[in-house]
């Protein structure tokens, strides 16, 4: 087992340049999720890890070895691709055992101690009883075992996983990531699993990388990242649902903090207040949660006017869409509540519990004291 | 706008593969109904038949009180939104769009300015000179979104349109398509074979499966009182806990060791279909997982925790199976501990072996 | 969807009409086909009297007499002496154009280089001009190296030749392998030229079968270049076939054993390796 650290590196693409001094380090046995939307390089990261692709400068360490220029095969790592890249011409049994009849191992593994590791390791993934078939008579999830499979059986000491559960039918991907989860408490290898949907990191990793064009926008525990996001886009993208965030400008009146929100003047707590005061810029972003937000009785002093844009069922709520000014806001509601896209209503806002970030950086405010 | 009926449909393929068996389905008027269900399960027939690219083998297809199953496709006045765009690659995007009112000669001044409004309202305007190949999949659906809707049609129909997208397109579109749907005020007919998009966009569900339609209704409908096991295993977000059980004399239901609290009605109701074993359904969010309190309480062991925010899901191993738990994130006991699983047992369903829900009709509260 | 699916393409190929028609036209023109190969063959398992009969005879004695005669009791070198040239020419060429090729192949398509799609094109680009218009130039370089009527001009002259289509078309089946598939191999511990052999000729056994079948129908067959670089001891088939009809009598029933061991091999040679172009090994492997 080994940790994994990327110091300063540097990667572009033609004349897109990607990674612009990228730094990050993952401990020995963690399991760390690189999170991020399409394009942030999460993926290129994760083939440099693997030594399919190389940076311009910077250093790639596993363990305590520098391995930059070192080809795959000499790194010592598993990695399970994304569409499974099984060979098709062996069986899954020849899948599972070709890693370990690599030349570059030759007399480190005898027949009968391959054998006996291609049958521990399709019983760990509950797939002995398919060793003998090829790999296109498989479902999608049998493969992924497969793939999981290859990945594991030399005992690398980081094992790489390219979005392994997104393309399985929802409540195979809830089996799925428990049992992955359960692997990984077992057999405690350095993991990293990439991936572009936030509440599979949020579900699986110790730690989550939240990347974006390139850069790290966060690093840190799942929850950590849910209730103190370092950034807009953080907030913005992370939980179901993710934080909603209003354009505001922040003013005294009579001594206390309030938000102007489109026009809306709405009083501030304390503690916010003071992170705002020592702002760079009064214009910020405020982070809110549905439950901050509910439609309003009437014309309610202080509400906020806002344009419904679609309503739709999550669970046993009804959660709404709604645009005021610029932005977007999500709102859950009762399903008794019936609304239709058009509709211009109030919303009563709470700002206990808000989050400020700066408007033109997405920086969030630093605590006031 | 057209009003829907499905009556006694049936649809059998040359081979003998029976798709359709005994559909009776009626979409109201206006209505954004989901055909939801597993690939194989029959939904797919069911779009092609009220679409007319597949015949009927027997039953009546209404729409508006006329029986349109001899109606060739051009003539049912619907539009159609497949999963894999089907737009012509050798024209533009606006010409793409106005395809269908070519079609129907309509006068260039009227072809343009609807064009111009439908690719407003998709904000696609700047893509309307290009090729569908410069286009990334969110945008190309959008065309395709765009050509279905030019025309007004009083009816869409959409086979599965974002299965191909990245998850948060899926997220943005299928607001669109609602958008849509409520300002064009069409009856719409959409499949899917994601719960979640089906909830999300709908306002009454068809779930099927092998042919059959399995329950119609509102989501609070199908969470709350599904009719057989594949309901309860097919809708909700977090998948139900399926747990082996006992019924034993009297109507008493039994989990494991634990014999769980039931009301009157319940156990009258489960006495009346004998004792046996039968399958216990209870959803995440109906099991709480509190310390140790002696009770009728499941007892387990955490062994994955898997946060979502506000709250997690806490995973336990217990004499019946895995079970999971919703918990707010603040009261999660620790990987390896102990806990007490309470299940809301007004809210609880049990099926016989044949699925079947014993407890329907004595649903929890709405 | 599957079943549906499939039940729905099979039931739009229907033809109830029609099809006893289209079969009866099918056996007539593989008859038609078929009917020249049938005379060689039966001709040269009959008499020189039973050749003449007229009405045909069908149903005879067959003989071997006259591949007897062809083989071994005509003067100077009789036909097995041709038919190994054949034999050598063929397979040491096409096994050279494929195993060059494969790999040239693999090269463009995996490799990212300046100019790799234009070599591409440039080496597709050799078989387009006629071959007759560089006999002249060839037969010079031949003669220069002082290898004129040997087994090795031939070989190394349709090696060349075949090389650029072999090229060719195992470039676009390696660039039809999803490349995550080499990718995995070279993590799991594999350098290039391991992968390479181990899993990505194994994947594009239809090509190679495709490629060795071509390359040997080619040089089996040639027969402009051989007779012009190859008019004498290092004779293939082709050659010493036309030098049959010069002679004033022909001598038919010899003539048609000599054709059908020209014909013969090549058949048994590309029937044995047919089922290796049955493709489908990738299929569904990588979704």
């Amino acid at each position: 087992m080994a940790g994994i650290q990327i110091h300063n590196i540097h990667k572009s693409f033609g004349t897109l340049r990607l990674f612009e001094g990228l730094s990050l380090a993952c401990p020995d046995r963690e399991y760390m999720c690189l999170l991020g939307p399409s394009g942030c390089g999460k993926t290129t990261l994760m083939r440099i890890i693997a030594g399919l692709a190389e940076p311009e400068s910077g250093d790639v360490v596993i363990g305590s070895e520098r391995v930059n220029g070192l080809p795959p095969a000499r790194r010592n790592v598993g990695l399970a691709f994304q569409n499974y890249a099984l060979y098709p011409h062996l069986s899954v049994a020849g899948n599972l055992a070709f890693p370990l009849r690599a030349p570059i191992r030759r007399g480190s593994y005898g027949e009968v101690e391959i054998e006996d590791r291609v049958k521990r390791v399709a019983a760990l993934l509950k797939i002995d009883s398919l060793l003998h078939r090829q790999v296109n008579q498989l479902s999608g999830g049998q493969q992924q075992r497969v793939a999981l499979g290859r990945a594991l059986i030399r005992d690398p000491r980081v094992l790489l996983l390219d979005e392994p559960v997104t393309h399985l039918d929802a409540r195979l991907r809830y089996e799925m990531r428990a049992e992955i989860k359960l692997l990984h408490d077992r057999i405690g290898t350095t993991t990293i699993h990439v991936t572009h949907d936030q509440q599979e990191a949020l579900a699986m990793g110790d730690v989550i990388a939240v990347m974006r064009k390139g850069r790290l926008e966060q690093l840190g525990a799942p929850l950590e990242l849910y209730d103190k996001p370092s950034t807009a886009f953080v907030a913005g993208f992370i939980g179901d649902p993710p934080m909603s965030l209003v354009h505001a400008r922040f003013a005294e009146e009579n001594g206390r903090g309030v938000m102007n929100l489109a026009g809306a003047l709405l009083p501030l707590p304390d503690a916010l207040a003071a992170q705002a005061r020592v702002a760079p810029s009064p214009e910020l972003l405020v982070g809110l949660r549905p439950q901050q937000v509910a439609l309003a009785e009437g014309t309610a002093d202080g509400a906020v006017a806002a344009t419904v844009q679609s309503h739709g069922m999550v669970g046993r709520e009804q959660q709404l869409m709604l645009t005021l000014g610029p932005d977007e806001v999500r709102c859950r509601t009762p399903c008794t509540i019936h609304v239709t896209a058009g509709d211009r209503v109030g919303l009563a806002v709470s700002l206990i519990g808000a989050k400020l970030f700066d408007a033109e950086s997405g920086r969030a405010l630093p605590p006031a004291w | 706008m057209p009003r829907i009926e499905f009556n006694c449909i049936c649809k059998t393929y040359p081979d003998g593969t029976r798709a359709v068996i005994d559909l009776d389905l009626t979409v109201a008027d206006r209505e954004f109904l989901c055909v939801l269900g597993p690939s194989g399960c029959g939904k797919s027939s069911t779009l092609r038949m009220l679409a007319g690219l597949e015949p009927v083998t027997s039953g009546d297809l209404v729409v508006d009180g006329k029986r349109i199953n001899d109606l060739p496709p051009q003539a049912r006045d619907m539009a159609m939104v497949f999963e894999n765009y089907a737009l012509y690659p050798h024209l533009r995007v606006f010409d793409n769009i106005a395809m269908p009112l070519l079609a129907r000669r309509r006068p260039r001044t009227e072809i343009r300015e609807r064009v111009l409004q439908v690719a407003e309202t998709l904000q696609i305007t700047e893509h309307l000179r290009k090729r569908p190949q410069a286009l990334s999949g969110g945008q190309r659906q959008r065309v395709a979104l765009g050509r279905a809707i030019v025309r007004s049609p009083k009816m869409f129909l959409m086979d599965e349109p974002l299965g191909h997208l990245e998850a948060y397109l899926r997220v943005q579109l299928r607001a669109e398509v609602r958008r849509l749907h409520e300002r064009l005020g069409a009856t719409t007919v959409y499949i899917t074979h994601d719960q979640e998009e089906a909830e999300a966009v709908s306002d009454r569900i068809a779930v099927m499966n092998g042919g059959r339609l399995q329950q119609l209704g509102g989501l609070i409908d199908l969470l709350d009182r599904p009719v057989n096991r594949f309901v309860a295993e097919f809708i909700g977000r977090l998948p139900i806990n399926v747990l082996p059980a006992f019924v034993g004399a009297g109507g008493s239901l039994r989990v494991g060791e634990t014999t769980l609290p039931l009301s009157p009605a319940r156990m009258a109701r489960l006495s009346a279909s004998g004792a046996g074993p039968v399958t216990l359904g209870i959803r995440p969010e109906d099991v709480s997982a509190a310390d140790a309190d002696g009770g009728q309480a499941l007892p387990g062991r955490v062994v994955v925790l898997e946060p979502q925010g506000d709250r997690t899901v806490i995973i336990a191993h217990t004499m019946a199976g895995r079970v999971s738990a919703l918990v707010p994130s603040r009261l999660v006991p620790s990987a390896g501990a102990a806990v007490e699983l309470r299940f809301a047992m007004d809210r609880a369903h049990v099926f016989s072996a044949d699925g079947a829900n014993l407890l329907h009709g004595l649903g929890g509260s709405g | 969807m599957a079943t549906t699916k499939e039940a729905r393409l099979r039931s739009s190929g229907n033809l109830r009409r029609g099809t006893f028609a289209i079969y009866l036209a099918v056996c007539l023109f593989v008859g038609f086909g078929l009917f020249p190969l049938y005379m060689m063959i039966t001709t040269s398992l009959k008499t020189d009297l039973q050749t003449f009969e007229w009405p045909p005879v069908w149903i005879f004695t067959p003989t071997f007499q006259s591949y007897h005669n062809a083989l071994f009791v005509f003067g100077g070198r009789s036909a097995d002496h041709y038919l190994l040239n054949s034999i050598v020419v063929t397979l040491s060429s096409s096994a050279l154009a494929v195993f060059l090729g494969a790999m040239a192949a693999y090269g463009l398509a995996r490799f990212r280089f300046s100019g790799n799609r234009d070599i591409a094109f440039y080496i597709l680009s050799t078989r387009f001009a006629p071959p007759v218009g560089f006999i002249v130039p060839i037969y010079l370089m031949v003669q220069r190296s002082g290898l004129l009527d040997s087994q090795l001009a031939l070989i190394i002259v349709y090696t060349s030749m075949n090389l650029s289509f072999v090229t060719w078309i195992l470039r676009g089946f390696f660039l039809e392998i999803p490349i995550e598939i080499e990718e995995a191999a070279l993590v799991d511990g594999y350098t290039r030229w391991q992968v390479f052999l181990r899993v990505a000729l194994p994947l594009v056994k239809p090509g190679l079968a495709a490629t060795v079948i071509l390359s040997a129908i080619f040089s089996w067959n040639e027969f402009l270049f051989a007779s012009i670089l190859a008019p004498g001891d290092a004779a293939t088939i082709p050659v010493y076939l036309a030098g049959f009809s010069a002679s004033m009598n022909i001598d038919w029933g010899e003539y048609m054993a000599v054709g059908t061991m020209a014909v013969l091999p090549i058949m048994i040679f590309t029937l044995a390796l047919q089922r290796h172009l049955v493709r489908g090994l990738t299929f569904g492997a990588v979704r």
